[in-house]
């Protein structure tokens, strides 16, 4: 197989994430703590049979907590 | 369910097919040159530095662009690294190999010339290889307070293809305490003037007369065999196996490079019991013998942090890391500085005795992986090993864990790699797994460093993969909570 150019490699920009890294931890504390405060709002909606307010605050909480948990696991040095 | 693909590439295999044109189907070596003068210096350490200069002229006109390099069986087994340059010029010669020969049963390796070389004219090669392993402890056992002995055997007639007008063979130990060197008479006789010369710690032997080709099957190199038994007072470890990993991470922008070790101290086999007390006042007196290797040094990348050490027992805390000093700019991309890693294993390691231990640490992503904003893909550079001075690694195992959902990947190693595999590795948030590429390699030196180029694409889904896997569990955990509220769990009447 044929061998990479070192060449061409030395003159590309370096990887850089699209979420600066010093913002992590920020940004784990921030969307953990929003996404609990959520899920305890949840818990104190009233019951009704159907209710769209009971559905788009559990995709809120769950999409916060989904980002928030992955920035955690990179804070505490799992690098996912 | 794990897919595996295997895409197995012998390297002679690869060699022959691409090498058609060099290796002749009847595998007649064209004897289109003649070595007018080889000069063998063999520099003794932990490996032997063998660096041959070959002095050739060519006699004919065709087959005049390839030399033929032949290596014994014996010196075949022990030799893990050859490179080939014009003296004079710089950059290297291709050098492929080409398997064994039928009749002779010596290995043959090409080394295409940078032109064809006319009749009649004059070129030097130097050729350089590294043994492993070559040299063996005498006595075999020892105690940890004795020296350390070692015998060099080597063939003292060059075995090539062509005709040899004149050669020598020089052997330079360690230390100038060269307990004896052995040459056979038979090998005397075909010295020019004096067979073999001591002066310091280098024993000549040669130059020798005129020699017909030696790697046919007629002539027969045993009676010429020289050896030198020597001093040796350098640590003589040996990588008995690697297994590297390397884990790409987007969202931390982070490289987390692991090694497991196992490594053996190839002093002579320590005689009799351990005495912690004699090794304690040798430690204590500062004259510890060249058998006992007490600690390691590994370099690592200046990036590196959070660096951990553990074997089966537990954490190792008996080791010091010093990250590289922060230069900026200039000065940086001059001279890199590596940060160092002094580790001291649980025992210091007496002759013959083994240690298996892991390495890791953790580097920011930038340093090792280039974005190609034309191609649209990432570019990864991973060293295949981090190399201990003069210590052969016996086999060796480098798994680089491509992030979720990478596409198009192309693999590019740093030197022909008997084995490469393709698989899956699954690990934390993960949700359909990663693509790991797991090369093989044996027989590997410190000059086996080089990069290993891997490209790859991401799309942007793929990135999200995560966080949406951790929002679908937490929906689920919501949903379970909806429906339990709804559920009516009273004791009724």
């Amino acid at each position: 197989m044929e061998s990479y150019s070192q060449e061409l490699y030395a003159k590309l920009p370096p990887f850089t994430p699209i979420i600066p890294i010093s913002l992590l931890p920020y940004i784990a504390l921030v969307l953990c703590s929003s996404a609990f405060l959520l899920g305890f709002y949840f818990t104190t909606i009233p019951k009704s049979l159907f209710s769209i307010h009971e559905i788009f605050v559990a995709l809120l909480a769950s999409v916060l907590a989904g980002f928030g948990v992955v920035a955690l696991f990179n804070y505490f040095g799992v690098y996912v | 369910m794990r897919t595996q693909l295997h895409l197995l590439l012998l390297a002679a295999a690869a060699a022959a097919a691409a090498a058609a044109d060099l290796w002749p189907t009847h595998q007649r070596l064209a004897p289109s040159f003649i070595n007018t003068d080889v000069a063998r210096t063999v520099e003794l350490s932990s490996q032997a530095y063998v660096k041959a200069s070959y002095s050739i002229q060519s006699l004919s006109d065709v087959d005049n662009d390839v030399f033929y390099l032949t290596l014994s069986e014996e010196e075949e087994k022990v030799t893990g690294w050859i490179e080939a340059k014009v003296k004079g010029a710089s950059g290297g010669l291709q050098v492929k190999r080409l398997g064994q020969h039928a009749d002779s049963l010596v290995y043959v390796y090409a080394i295409t010339l940078p032109k064809a070389l006319p009749k009649g004219e004059s070129l030097t090669l130097l050729i350089d290889t590294i043994e492993s392993h070559a040299t063996y402890p005498k006595p075999a056992f020892a105690s940890q307070v004795d020296n350390h002995f070692r015998v060099y055997e080597a063939d003292g007639l060059v075995l090539s293809p062509y005709e040899t007008t004149s050669q020598r063979l020089r052997i330079k130990a360690p230390t100038p305490n060269i307990r004896s060197y052995h040459i056979p008479p038979a090998l005397e006789a075909l010295a020019k003037d004096e067979p073999a010369v001591k002066s310091g710690a280098t024993v000549t032997f040669g130059p020798f007369k005129s020699q017909p080709p030696t790697a046919t099957k007629d002539f027969d190199l045993a009676p010429y065999r020289v050896s030198v038994d020597f001093e040796m007072n350098i640590p003589a470890l040996t990588v008995v196996s690697l297994k590297r990993t390397a884990e790409v991470s987007h969202w931390g922008a982070n490289l987390n490079v692991q090694d497991e070790y196992v490594v053996r101290n190839d002093a002579p086999e320590l005689k009799g019991q351990f005495s912690r007390l004699d090794f304690q006042m040798s430690q204590h007196a500062r004259r510890m013998s060249p058998v006992i290797i007490p600690a390691l040094s590994l370099s690592l990348p200046s990036g590196a942090h959070s660096v951990y050490y553990y074997d089966i027992v537990g954490n190792v805390s008996t080791s010091v890391f010093r990250p590289a000093p922060k230069a900026a700019g200039r000065a940086a991309r001059l001279s890199p500085q590596n940060a160092q890693l002094d580790l001291k294993p649980r025992y210091p390691l007496m002759g013959g005795w083994n240690y298996t231990f892991t390495v890791g640490w953790d580097a920011p992503l930038g340093d090792s992986e280039r974005w190609d904003e034309v191609n649209g893909r990432w570019v990864l550079a991973v060293p295949f090993l981090t190399p201990l001075p003069a210590t052969p690694i016996d086999s060796a195992e480098v798994k680089i864990i491509l992030p979720e959902g990478a596409t198009d990947i192309t693999v590019h190693p740093p030197f022909d790699v008997p084995l490469i595999e393709r698989g899956h590795h699954i690990t934390y948030l993960d949700t359909i797994g990663r693509p790991a590429f797991t090369f093989h390699a044996e027989k590997l030196t410190e000059r086996h460093d080089g990069l290993i180029y891997i490209t790859y694409k991401v799309p942007t889904a793929a990135h999200l993969q995560k966080p949406l896997a951790v929002a679908a569990a937490a929906l689920i955990v919501f949903s379970v909570m909806w429906t339990l509220k709804r559920v009516d769990m009273t004791i009724k009447k």
